[in-house]
């Protein structure tokens, strides 16, 4: 009876829809592998570090929830698996699996402060809690090596069957398959109910209330999601890697996995995943250059893509597709916005 | 007659001004009751105290005979009492469509379940359909919210509350920055909701307060000044002289 | 004991001080315009290289060189507002956020560029050196006139805020900028002007700081979480909430930097989760 409504024409093209998409996760993998064995480790990173963008979206970019202090969570993903494969316990999926519920434990505990208080006040609770698990890595050198790093891990054939090699294709291929499961299931969050609801939020949180959702718990929930992504995250980058850094825990990271979400473009699933291609990339090809004119050109982009560009790479293609197929009424319909404003409350 | 909702001594302060002063009120089941006042008589601030939006600082409130007054909004809306908002309160980037599913789907107690699509919960979808078209809205429900015209924005408002079910709805003047040629839409579909919805509206227009609204309060200054049919609103001297008297141009 | 105690307790408060100048402005525009600046500390670091390079390369002497700092940092937040900020007071704060960090990266590697990465020499006149004697307790001379000039500039503000016109149309713009608007407040021009004036104390901050902080390219991004802590822990706009801040920040970190090296900054952190669950909106936040 409402044949121009999203919700009910998304059941009937679905596979027409996610069709590409599906083609897209299977030429990536398969690309790499045949033309450009030797980038395995940069697009491990991109892997992980995306997956770590896309958990960070889940709040930044839907529930209109900033944080910075991300990275501890991809650090305590990082640390668990990493100390769990350096006492023994070097089954990599387990591990996984582990350090994804040590992440969304401490996930579950924070999410109490950090909903708790808004604007400026959530902003530092969110780097507060960071940089306490920041120093008390530092200070535990005994179990987590201090600023020298985590070292000595021994990480198990995934699946007893595929060994970790020296050219990183195991770990890709498992970073790879890892993110995709994560993707699919991140995919059905943004498009359930409670997608929706986290919308809802970042668009109107008086007005949520005023329906009747409970928004502090909408809000915890979609915190431990991100956890949980972040965790695996960082468990990833720590198996395939062998190595934890203290780095991996820093505000230098959570403002760096910000940075990609908004060169991506935040709200959109893919946001996150552009977003970590396009900076990594960068950096390792930048790599020779001096460090001051990294950091020049970093800001300036940033500059610039906040006053010129506010949706990333993919709000870019989106106006560039919206100016040449001029008829998209759906998809413009639905589009996400260019960046999660908040909005005032009228008074 | 039963009774919907009441307040007792319902009292709201900020430092030293009273913007609500120990107001008794009480709504039967399947009210139409206007509640009209000057500006700033504190009539949003009562809607506001209702829905728990703004804590009382004395007082106590009953819906359905049930003690609300220490719940939280969401908890209030969950026993039935929604409201709309004076100033425009949606989701400027959600379509109506999603934005009226977002309110079914809170009804059925369904926004914390991320593993199914909203897609796929089809009596929710058709639900919010319903409601759009009952409201003329069908037709854009599937445009950004921010895109629409004010007007359309205004049953957008009104189209969130109903899909909550209320059995009690608090509408803060809704049809406020339509001119007034342009809210007999609107108020034809306050006319047709259903007749055990017991509604408290706030408007300033008497000539519509008195087709719509069977019972009338008159609240100034934080305190109940009247209470009465139209026709004895209408007539009582007090309320010309403090209400009438100074409002003429919007009757 | 106790004459350590109470040096390392003063020497907090000087610490504070500058933690306040630098801050100050910061507190009051952003909630003036809810604006999340997190440059601010570049307009500092700005304040410090203007006054080494006077005093190195033209022999200015460092009392001098103050007002130089305040003044040329101000003016050149006014362009920075006027062109760049201003764009973005209806964004929301991710690109607020990324935005100032992105003008803060470029300022470091700019300065960089120019300066070096190392540490900034400073030479205080003879009579800002050494110790005088105060109520038996010996006190660094620059400690002293730190403290002087913070609470000056404290009183200066809250008076200018509470009994100047301008100061009452800023406090008309904080509350409402709307209902200011409405009144023929040109809510721009006094936040521009506010602005102007804010960063000019950090400026000040800087300039006087240098001593104390150190100075280099990487300043901004080192002291960014502690103006913060001032800012959100005080309470937005809040004048005397920002001194307290300052004070029980400087105090705490100069006190676990002495006595408690080993847990560093974990204290200061675990202090100002604790506060703001405590108070949300800081010390003396107004809105509650
Ligand atoms: N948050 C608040 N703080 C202080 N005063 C308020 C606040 N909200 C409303 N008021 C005051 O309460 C009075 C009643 O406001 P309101 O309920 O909006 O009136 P009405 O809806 O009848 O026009 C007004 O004088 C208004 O200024
Ligand atoms: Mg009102």
């Amino acid at each position: 009876m409402t044949p121009s409504c999203p919700p009910s024409t998304a059941e009937a093209g679905w596979l027409r829809r996610r069709g590409g998409e599906i083609a897209l996760w299977l030429a990536v993998p398969l690309a790499v592998a045949l033309f450009l064995p030797e980038y395995y480790l940069l697009a491990t990173h991109v892997a992980a570090l995306g997956l770590f963008a896309l958990s960070l979206d889940l709040l930044v970019g839907y529930a209109g929830l900033l944080s910075l202090g991300h990275a501890m969570f991809f650090g305590i993903g990082a640390y668990t698996a990493g100390l769990l494969a350096v006492h023994g316990w070097g089954e990599p999926i387990s591990g996984l699996l582990i350090a994804a519920l040590v992440a969304g434990l401490v996930g579950f505990i924070t999410s109490f402060a950090v909903v708790r208080v808004q604007h400026l006040a959530q902003l530092m609770v969110t780097l507060g809690f960071g940089l306490l698990v920041f120093e008390a890595a530092n200070r535990a050198r005994w179990l987590t090596g201090g600023d020298d790093g985590l070292q000595g891990m021994v990480v198990s054939p995934v699946l007893g069957l595929f060994e970790f090699d020296l050219f990183g294709q195991t770990a890709f291929f498992y970073t790879f398959v890892v993110l995709a499961l994560c993707f699919i299931v991140a995919t059905r969050v943004i498009d359930s109910p409670f997608g929706l609801t986290l919308e809802g939020l970042r668009e109107n949180p008086k007005r949520m209330a005023a329906i009747g959702t409970p928004t502090a718990a909408r809000l915890r929930q979609a915190y431990v999601f991100a956890a949980v992504f972040a965790g695996i995250a960082g468990a990833l980058m720590a198996q395939t890697s062998q190595f934890v850094a203290l780095e991996t825990l820093s505000f230098g990271l959570s403002a760096e996995v910000l940075i990609m979400l908004l060169l991506g473009g935040a709200g959109h699933r893919y946001g996150g995943l552009v977003g970590a291609a396009v900076f990594v990339i960068a950096r390792d090809l930048l790599s020779d250059l001096n460090p001051q004119y990294w950091q020049f050109g970093v800001g300036g982009v940033m500059v610039l893509v906040v006053l010129f560009a506010p949706g990333g790479v993919l709000g870019i293609l989106r106006s560039l597709r919206q100016r040449l197929l001029p008829v998209a009424r759906t998809s413009t319909a639905k589009a996400a916005p260019a960046t999660p404003a908040t909005k005032g409350g009228a008074a | 007659m039963s009774i919907a909702l009441t307040t007792a001594g319902l009292s709201k302060n900020y430092g030293a001004l009273q913007v609500t002063r120990a107001v008794d009120f009480s709504l039967p089941v399947g009210a139409r009751h206007a509640l009209i006042g000057p500006n700033g008589a504190g009539k949003t601030t009562f809607i506001n105290l209702l829905t728990g939006t703004v804590p009382a600082t004395s007082g106590s409130i009953t819906l359905l005979g049930e003690d609300i007054t220490g719940q939280r909004p969401d908890q209030r809306v969950k026993r039935g009492l929604a409201r709309t908002f004076q100033v425009t309160s949606l989701f400027p980037e959600l379509t109506p469509m999603q934005s009226v599913t977002l309110a079914v789907c809170e009804r059925l107690g369904l926004t914390a379940r991320w593993y199914k699509r909203t897609g796929e919960h089809r009596a929710a979808l058709d639900e919010a359909a319903e409601i759009l078209a009952r409201l003329h809205l069908g037709h854009v429900g599937h445009l950004l919210t921010r895109t629409l015209p004010y007007g359309q924005q205004r049953i957008v408002e009104v189209a969130v509350a109903l899909a909550l079910r209320p059995r009690v709805l608090l509408l803060d003047e809704p049809a406020a920055g339509i001119p007034s040629g342009e809210s007999a839409e609107l108020f034809e579909v306050i006319a047709e909701l259903p007749e055990d919805i017991s509604l408290l509206f706030i408007e300033h227009d008497m000539h519509l307060v008195s087709r719509f609204a069977s019972r009338v309060t008159v609240l100034v200054a934080g305190g109940i000044l009247a209470e009465g049919t139209p026709a004895e609103i209408m007539a009582n001297p007090e309320v010309r002289t403090v209400y009438l008297g100074n409002s003429e141009g919007h009757a | 004991m106790l004459a350590i105690l109470l040096t390392v307790l003063f020497d907090g408060l000087a610490y504070g001080m500058l933690l306040f100048l630098i801050s100050i402005g910061l507190s009051v525009t952003m909630g003036m315009m809810g604006f999340v600046n997190l440059a601010h500390g570049a307009f500092a670091m700005f304040g410090g290289y203007v006054a080494t390079t006077l005093m190195q390369r033209a022999g200015v002497p460092f009392l001098v060189t103050l007002p130089v700092a305040f003044a040329l940092v101000a003016l050149a937040s006014i362009v920075v507002e006027r062109l760049l900020y201003q764009r973005l007071y209806r964004r929301g704060p991710l690109d607020q956020v990324l935005f100032t960090v992105g003008l803060t990266f470029m300022s470091v590697a700019g300065i960089t560029w120019f300066y070096g990465p190392s540490q900034q020499p400073v030479v205080l006149p003879a009579f800002l050196q050494g110790q005088v004697s105060l109520f038996g307790l010996e006190v660094g001379i620059f400690r002293l006139f730190l403290v002087a000039v913070g609470l000056l500039v404290a009183a200066a503000v809250v008076l200018g805020v509470e009994r100047t016109r301008f100061g009452a149309k800023i406090r008309a713009a904080v509350d409402n900028p709307v209902m200011a608007t409405g009144l023929g407040i040109n809510v721009g021009g006094v936040f521009a002007l506010t602005f102007a004036i804010g960063s000019g104390l950090a400026g000040l901050g800087g300039a006087l700081g240098i001593q104390i902080l150190g100075l280099t390219p990487a300043f901004p991004l080192k002291y960014l979480v502690l103006f913060l802590i001032v800012v959100s822990v005080g309470g937005l706009g809040s004048v005397g909430g920002a001194l307290l801040a300052a004070c029980v920040v400087g105090v705490i970190d100069m006190m676990t930097k002495y006595f408690l090296p080993e847990i560093g900054s974990f204290i200061i952190y675990a202090v100002m989760v604790a506060l703001l669950m405590w108070r949300p909106h800081g010390l003396l936040g107004k809105k509650s």
